[in-house]
């Protein structure tokens, strides 16, 4: 046969087509390679759907359990709010099939079901039986409901790690426990560095860590720890840090989540130490004033608050209004007119705010009733839920010695006994005559003077009548100017305000994190003593609190131990301390110098400030640390300016010798670590929280691991977490309140505490039984709800009478105080019992650590200023800087969520939003690469231009711009730890902070009067990118 | 002022590329049939290149539709139920008859050699002829009945599909007639439908919106400089001036089969990317994405393994034929 | 017979009602969907565009809940070659996963781009208003989760049920009126320009397609 070249060329063309053909179809072959052999991946009708983790018959409403899945309820820590969730967990796996809420919790239901209600009950009430789960409906967001995909997360962290090399390297090796152990306890040479101190060596609770400045307090002052917010774990943190060891430096992270709002609360509650808040009563407001903050966006409780202004807006009569730079889902268009977005600019509400208050006093809005009332008596009397300050006597005169606190009768009457000496002054209403505030309505508006008993004649006002001129500093035409809100829109907000009575309420929060927060803050919220609507229905409320658990309590007490540390000194930020209390001041007295401005400015009555700590310890000043333990914090990302500062000088072992980091995960602070710690995710881990605010019931949510923990072990079978480190820690160094005898039970008999079992199943057992004891679970509860898991543990380490108790407890994922019991008539039943602080002395008698100045003690509008006073506009003037950055929360992330993959499939990335007018200015477009300079920095990203953005503000969404947490490869040991750059997408607003140029030593700039972190309104400038 | 989506979610076509080669080949191949019916029962020629176009292209289509199912292996869920209303049900069965009798054609002819065609073979080519137009029918109403596509939810479109499948048809028998050294029948036809798809397309634009839409923002170049101007205007001047010149017959059909093709790929991928509820952005189907490569790949190398198998077919038979009728 | 009698005989038909009030746009739904029903990543049964609008006071925040209509005329179905998608009893119009040959004629067919193949399964998918927790006496689990109590689920039917009474009380509209599809996804609050195509532009979706072009800072 011969082959023609015709054929040749054929067969070649044939083969070369086959090829191709082979190569184009390979994908058509799998496919059907894989439909003949393979099974189908999903049968029937309901797709890749999860088997139902119960059924609920249609007729009958009886629940059919589904043997191989359990329900479990349990705390969500998608973000701060705890809320409580029902956990459904693939027992055969053990994963977590999905979260949502919890019935019994007030924080995900409205109104959340009657504590007794049985648990197979409960369900059938969250199901379509007689459509009860409808109104039954208890939800997680979509934070909650993705932030399942932690748990299994590749990036955790199981077993300790020491450093390889520098701090930050990202390399690696994985240590035992007793090694970690042994070397933070004990130190040594432990990274061929040169020698470390341990804990053991710096825990001196004598010597003073600088003979120089003796108040500092003790060398154990030097371990500094910045653990995580209020999350349900934090006591176990505290017993360790500061009942135990005995440093002052234990605090969470206030600073830089909210402490100008909880200042400014504060200050008008009348309680710094504590700094309770208010939160408005969104059932039953009439119009509700927001300002800085972003209810349905953000906002603590988050979830909740979703819901009720889901509610409100389904209610009619309902009206509000978001003051805000940035137009978010706070704001909905369905419900229309009766929501109004007030753009401003930033940091300048208290223009705003004091222009309403000009307003609401020129035309006598306010509830002169309820201000008259000059005492809590006297509140009964007029049947107001609520006193205020309103009518006491201020003396007047700043140079005073006691310039700024109140006139009390012992200054004008002589031989009177202790208490009454205190008593405030007022003119009783209807004499005129000079009283102490007793049960009888005062005069609101007065200024004169009044002669004291040394013979001097001091100036007086009354706390309203110093507020009244605060407001009329400036005219609203100024005010307007100012903060760019018209005239007509703050009168309008003012009257809609007072338009209602009690049922008007203002919140804020987050929007005054800025250079004038404390004003702003105190501000807002004495709107709601204009109305007098404390503890009134559709007003505001304290919240209701929670039941005892580590606290002294029925059972036992958790924070007292034999050998209990009281912990003494200055705080490393500089916080809660008076600088004319140092010995620094007294020095320069001495010396003849002028002691004022202070090397970086303090806060006399302000919380411990923990933002300050890394730059101010890594600084020096006021001291330096000897080692630093983070634990679920990640301070590098979450305050403004901080990176900036520290990210050289951390990685020196000579400022900063011992840095040990406890996190699941590594984050951007903890990058930094000499260890790190493993330690639960939230599922996984004991505890006890409660609400923030805006639940007026009491809240007691648990936290018990609702799957098994996937930590390693340590040698005795515990797993590895944050409390068994600090117990371990505490054990080898032979600290009180660790070990054997450590928990005292109420007939003062000791009991262990050797794991967090032994910790918090005890505070479980107050739990139980405050306010009178909880029934007893029987066995078939425990099985349903996978308590049955835990069972052996709570019998083992609780008396036979409590741990039947505290399974119930567990059952229903904490206890929670029945929705009926939210009002007493018109008012809450829980109520606020303090008065209302027009004034507020321990304010108005505080001097500027800068200028020696004192405080106003009442609000005013200041712009946002550097410590020293200076105008942050004067230093960075508009023509330069015509920008103001401002953060707003990412409704689909919290700081802590990056890198989950659900969050991701929604969103990958932030933009920098501008306003369409300023964008037109500078020709930018959506979607044009821009660059962000700030003072200190400058940040590139994306260009996002709206309407819905303040002219002159720069709108970040928090979240985004991760280093860490998945973004960056890590080695341990062999093992790579992959990282992903779409993690880190997007930009981090923070990387604009900035230290504050008025303070010798470096400080993060913060607001002057309390030291809240600014990371609003930080100054900046755009150049388009080429 | 439009809206600002501050959330928006992505959809991907779902028609891949495969589909633009189905369309292609089973539209040219039915466009070719058509020209061999009218050559053989009108103008009584042999027609063989239409004749090798119908049954290779015809045969090549097959898998590419199989390709865009992406279960292929269910493909006889077609076949053991009825589903009358949609018309890609009767596309499911025109489609394999479509194959195997233009194959049995090609056969017929081949074995037949240099005899003249029986009478089985002309009621076959009725047939074949019939089947084509089913085809076009059954392509062009499976797509204009998507309300939900506007684009192709209108009479413009199917008629310009149809008549570019004629154009295509006429322009790949060029292509295979001047390769065998031939006129053949296609210039006239391509001519015809060439023209008739420029006025068809004209007035679709001048009436539909959507069209221009499209035109305008998602597939500008594939719609007017790839199917108008190189795909239809190129061609028709091409063949009306070019007659003598079997080269330039070749290329002004190979044009003709690209305006085909350029114009399935704009209206199906680009009627894609328009958003039913909102200007949603479907995951750029790319000319050079993997998935259109792997498509061009794949087709073109089993439309040539198809062409190779019928010419051998026809060719082998015919030399049977001759040595039987020698014997 | 009695009028009582013959509404009790009836059959359930499910339906949905959003009352985009209440929304907040948490994609709380969003995310239990995709997790309950093992929705693969970049797909969606539901979602929750959000869009800026003029409103009355300037841009105003419009969120947009999405899901199948569960159409009591969907044009999804005929078009099926093979009958693998159908509507079931109580009205829900869902697609047998081992009878689908994914064609994705249906996805095509669908005006409210509520279908898709999916990436795991292979298969046409859509919101099946979970029927495997709606047949087991369970709610969907959009609807479980829904933080703003926005989206309520019932059956239409019944004249007592929920969302009987919300749709007596209050105005609702279905989206895309013009194709007579003929919706069982009500909404209270729906904004005419958010009915049928919507304009958009210069948001979300631009910045994804200029993020793949840029690379990000320092990691
Ligand atoms: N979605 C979501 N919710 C959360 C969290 C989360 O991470 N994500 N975290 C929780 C935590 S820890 C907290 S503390 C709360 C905080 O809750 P919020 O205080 O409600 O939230 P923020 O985003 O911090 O700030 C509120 C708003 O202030 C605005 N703002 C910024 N600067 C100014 C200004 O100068 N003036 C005015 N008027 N407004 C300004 C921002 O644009 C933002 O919308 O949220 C909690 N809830
Ligand atoms: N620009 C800007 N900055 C801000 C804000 C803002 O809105 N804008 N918000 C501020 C506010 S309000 C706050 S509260 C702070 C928050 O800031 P931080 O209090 O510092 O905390 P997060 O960054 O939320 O999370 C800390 C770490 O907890 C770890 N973690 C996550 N899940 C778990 C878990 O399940 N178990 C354990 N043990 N650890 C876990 C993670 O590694 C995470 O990095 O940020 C503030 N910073
Ligand atoms: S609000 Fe926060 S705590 Fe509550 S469910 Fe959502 S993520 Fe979880
Ligand atoms: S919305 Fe689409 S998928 Fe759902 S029934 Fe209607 S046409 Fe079918
Ligand atoms: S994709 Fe499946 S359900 Fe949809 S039309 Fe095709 S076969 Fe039918
Ligand atoms: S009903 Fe079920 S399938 Fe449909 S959108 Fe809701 S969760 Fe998804
Ligand atoms: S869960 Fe409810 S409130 Fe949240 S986005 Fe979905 S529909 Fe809106
Ligand atoms: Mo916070």
């Amino acid at each position: 046969m011969t082959i023609s070249r015709r054929g040749v060329l054929q067969g070649a063309t044939a083969l070369g087509a086959a090829g191709a053909a082979f190569w184009g179809f390979a994908e058509t072959g799998k496919n059907f390679y894989q439909g003949v052999m393979g099974t189908a991946q999903a049968k029937g009708i309901a797709g890749g759907a999860l088997p139902p983790e119960y059924k609920v018959d249609p007729a009958t409403g009886e629940v059919i359990l589904n043997p191989d899945q359990r329900v479990g309820y349990t705390m969500c820590m998608g973000c701060t709010s705890v809320c409580g969730i029902r956990v459904r967990v693939d027992k055969a796996s053990g994963d977590i099939l999905r979260a949502t809420g919890n019935p019994y919790s007030p924080l995900s239901t409205n109104p959340h079901i009657p504590y007794d209600t049985p648990i197979k009950e409960a369900i059938t009430g969250l199901s379509a039986y007689g459509e009860q789960g409808l109104a039954g409906r208890s939800t997680a967001c979509g934070r909650g409901n993705a932030a399942i995909a932690k748990q299994n997360s590749k990036e955790r962290i199981l077993k300790p790690m020491k450093r390889v090399g520098e701090r930050g390297s990202g390399q690696w090796k994985e240590i035992s426990w007793d090694q970690l152990i042994e070397e933070t306890v004990e130190g040594g040479d432990l990274f061929g560095e040169g020698p470390v101190e341990g804990l053991r060596a710096i825990r001196d609770l004598k010597t003073p860590l600088d003979p120089e400045n003796p108040e500092y307090g003790p060398k154990a002052n030097q371990l500094v720890v910045i653990p995580v917010f209020k999350n349900g774990r934090l006591m176990m943190a505290a017993r360790f840090a500061k009942m135990a060891y005995g440093t002052r430096n234990f605090v969470g992270h206030r600073s830089y989540c909210g402490l100008s709002m909880r200042a400014g609360y504060a200050a008008m509650l009348d309680n710094l130490k504590k700094q309770p808040h208010l939160k408005p009563d969104y059932r039953h407001a009439k119009y509700m004033l927001f300002i800085g903050t972003a209810p349905g966006n953000a906002g603590n409780p988050y979830k909740l608050q979703g819901t009720l202004m889901g509610a409100a807006r389904g209610r009619d009569g309902v009206k509000y209004a978001v003051v805000d730079p940035v137009l978010t889902n706070s704001q909905n268009h369905a419900f229309g007119k009766d929501n109004t977005w007030v753009p401003i600019r930033p940091g300048t509400d208290g223009a705003l705010v004091m222009g309403m208050i000009r307003w609401i006093m020129e035309n006598e809005r306010y509830d002169a009733k309820f201000l008259a009332q000059p005492s809590g008596a006297a509140a009964q009397t007029a049947g107001e839920a609520s006193w205020s300050n309103a009518t006491h006597l201020v003396i007047d005169d700043p140079e005073h010695p006691k310039g700024g606190s109140f006139l009390r009768q012992g200054m004008v009457t002589a031989d009177l006994e202790e208490d009454a000496q205190k008593a405030p002054m007022c003119l009783d209403a209807q004499t005129g005559e000079l009283s102490p505030a007793k049960g009888r309505p005062a005069t609101l508006f007065h200024q004169g003077t009044v002669r004291l008993l040394d013979g001097s004649t001091v100036p007086v006002a009354t706390s309203l009548s110093l507020l009244r001129r605060e407001a009329l500093r400036k005219t609203l035409a100024e005010y307007s100017a100012d903060c760019g809100v018209s005239e007509e829109r703050i009168i309008s907000l003012a009257r809609d305000f007072t338009s209602v009575g009690k049922q008007a309420a203002a919140d804020c929060h987050g929007g005054t994190m800025h250079a004038a927060g404390f004003y702003t803050a105190y501000a807002i919220v004495m709107l709601n003593a204009l109305v007098g609507n404390l503890n009134a229905k559709g007003g505001t409320t304290a919240g209701g609190g929670r039941f005892k658990d580590v606290q002294k309590g029925p059972r036992y007490n958790l924070l007292a131990f034999p050998g209990k540390v009281k912990v003494k000194g200055v705080d490393a930020g500089r916080g809660g301390f008076a600088y004319e209390k140092t010995s620094e001041f007294n020095r320069l007295i001495a010396d003849g110098k002028s002691p004022y401005p202070a090397q970086a400015p303090w806060h006399s009555f302000t919380q411990p400030m923990g933002a300050q700590w890394l730059t101010s310890v890594l600084e020096g000043y006021p001291y330096k640390a000897k080692a630093v333990i983070t634990w679920s914090s990640n301070p590098v990302y979450g305050v403004a300016g901080m990176e900036n500062d520290v990210k050289e000088k951390i990685k020196d072992t000579k400022r900063l010798p011992l840095f040990i980091a406890i996190d699941p995960f590594i984050n951007e602070t903890s990058r930094f670590a000499d260890y790190i710690v493993p330690d639960r995710v939230f599922y996984e881990a004991w505890g006890w929280a409660s609400a923030w605010g805006g639940v007026p019931t009491k809240v007691s949510t648990a936290r018990w691991p609702v799957v098994d923990c996937q930590t390693g072990k340590t040698p005795d079978g515990r797993h590895m977490d944050m409390d068994n480190f600090f117990i371990d820690v505490a054990k080898r160094m032979e600290l009180p309140g660790f070990g054997e005898k450590a928990i005292p039970d109420a007939d003062g008999n000791l009991h262990p505490l050797h794991r967090s079992e032994d910790f918090w199943m005890r505070a479980g057992a107050n739990v139980a039984f405050d306010g009178g004891a909880v029934p007893e679970s029987d066995d078939t509860d425990m099985t349903i709800t996978g308590v049955d898991r835990i069972r052996a543990d709570l019998e083992s380490t609780l008396k036979p009478d409590e741990w039947r108790r505290v399974a119930y407890v567990y059952n229903r994922g904490g206890r929670y105080e029945d929705a009926v019991k939210t009002y007493k008539g018109e008012t809450f039943a829980r109520s606020y019992k303090k008065g209302i602080q027009i004034w507020n002395e321990t304010v108005g008698m505080a001097r500027n650590s800068m200028t020696g100045k004192k405080f106003v003690g009442c609000p005013t509008w200041q712009a946002p200023s550097f410590a020293d006073g200076t105008k942050v506009d004067k230093a960075f003037p508009p023509d330069l800087w015509p920008f103001r950055v401002v953060s707003t929360k990412s409704q689909l992330r919290s700081s802590s969520t990056g890198g989950n993959p659900y969050l991701d499939d929604l969103k990958l990335s932030n933009a920098i939003a501008i306003n369409t007018v300023d964008a037109d200015q500078l020709s930018i477009k959506t979607g044009d690469w821009i660059t962000v300079i700030s003072p200190s920095n400058r940040i590139s990203g994306q260009a996002f231009v709206r309407h819905g953005i303040a002219r002159g503000a720069i709108g970040i969404e928090h979240g985004y711009g991760h280093r860490e947490l998945g973004a960056r490869t890590h080695k341990i040991g062999k093992v790579i730890l992959e990282g992903h750059s779409n993690r880190g997408l997007g930009t981090n607003s923070n990387d604009l902070g900035y230290t504050d140029p008025t303070s010798k030593r470096p400080a993060l700039l913060a607001d002057p009067v309390v030291g809240s972190i600014a990371r609003q309104a930080l100054p900046a400038r755009i150049e388009k990118m080429g | 002022m439009p809206a600002v989506d501050l959330m928006s979610f992505d959809h991907e076509a779902v028609w891949r590329p495969w589909a633009v080669a189905y369309f292609l080949l089973v539209g040219t191949g039915a466009g070719a049939a058509l020209l061999l019916a009218y050559a053989r029962l009108v103008r009584i020629a042999e027609a063989k290149g239409a004749l090798i176009v119908a049954a290779s292209f015809a045969l090549a289509s097959g898998l590419p539709l199989l390709a865009d199912l992406h279960q292929p292996a269910r493909f006889m869920h077609f076949y053991l139920g009825s589903a009358p209303g949609s018309i890609m049900w009767w596309g499911s069965w025109f489609l394999p008859l479509f194959i195997v009798s233009t194959l049995l054609l090609a056969f017929m002819t081949g074995r037949r050699g240099n005899a003249p065609m029986c009478g089985g073979e002309r009621m076959l080519t009725m047939i074949v002829g019939a089947l084509a137009l089913c085809i076009l029918g059954y392509t062009a109403g499976e797509m204009s009945v998507v309300a939900a596509r506007p684009v192709w939810n209108t009479l413009g479109f199917p008629v310009v599909l149809i008549l570019t499948a004629l154009m295509s048809g006429a322009g790949a028998t060029m292509i295979i007639d001047s390769l065998n050294g031939e006129k053949g029948e296609g210039r006239y036809m391509l001519v015809v439908t060439g023209a008739a798809t420029l006025v068809a397309f004209g007035l679709w634009m001048l009436t539909d919106t959507n069209l221009s839409t499209l035109a305008a923002d998602y597939a500008p170049v594939g719609l007017f400089g790839g199917f108008i101007i190189a795909g239809v205007v190129v061609p028709v001047v091409l063949a009306v001036s070019a007659k003598a010149s079997l080269l330039l017959r070749g290329v002004s059909g190979a044009l003709a089969v690209f305006g085909a093709l350029a114009f399935r790929w704009s209206t199906f991928n680009g009627a894609q990317l328009m958003s039913k509820t909102e200007t949603a952005f479907y995951g750029h189907e790319a000319a050079l994405s993997q998935d259109a490569l792997r498509t061009l790949a794949g087709s073109a190398g089993l439309l040539i393994l198809s062409l190779i198998f019928v010419t051998l077919l026809i060719n082998l038979l015919a030399v049977r034929a001759s040595k039987q009728t020698q014997a | 017979a009695p009028a009582a009698a013959s509404a009790q005989a009836k059959p359930k038909r499910w339906g949905m009602l959003v009352d985009l009030r209440k929304c907040i746009g948490c994609q709380a739904c969003t995310v239990a969907c995709t997790i309950e029903n093992d929705v693969p990543e970049g797909q969606h049964r539901t979602a929750v565009p959000v869009y800026e609008l003029d409103g009355p006071n300037g841009p105003s925040q419009a969120v947009l809940p999405r899901l199948c209509n569960h159409c009591d005329e969907p044009p999804c179905i005929p078009v099926c070659p093979v009958n693998a998608t159908f509507k079931t009893e109580e009205g829900a119009v869902v697609v047998d996963a081992e009878q689908c040959v994914a064609c994705g004629y249906c996805v095509q067919a669908c005006p409210y781009e509520a279908r898709f193949i999916n990436h795991k399964t292979g298969v046409a998918d859509k919101c099946t208003f979970c029927v495997h927790r709606t047949s087991v006496g369970l709610l969907p689990a959009c609807v479980e989760t829904c933080v703003g109590n926005a989206r309520v689920f019932g059956d239409l039917n019944d004249p007592e049920s929920e969302i009987r009474k919300l749709m007596a009380q209050h105005e609702t509209k279905g989206l895309r009126p013009e194709f007579k599809t003929g919706p069982n996804v009500y909404y209270i609050g729906l904004d005419d320009r958010l009915a049928s195509t919507v304009a958009v532009g210069g948001g979300a979706r631009d910045l994804r397609q200029g993020l793949e072009t840029s690379a990000h800072g320092e990691v």
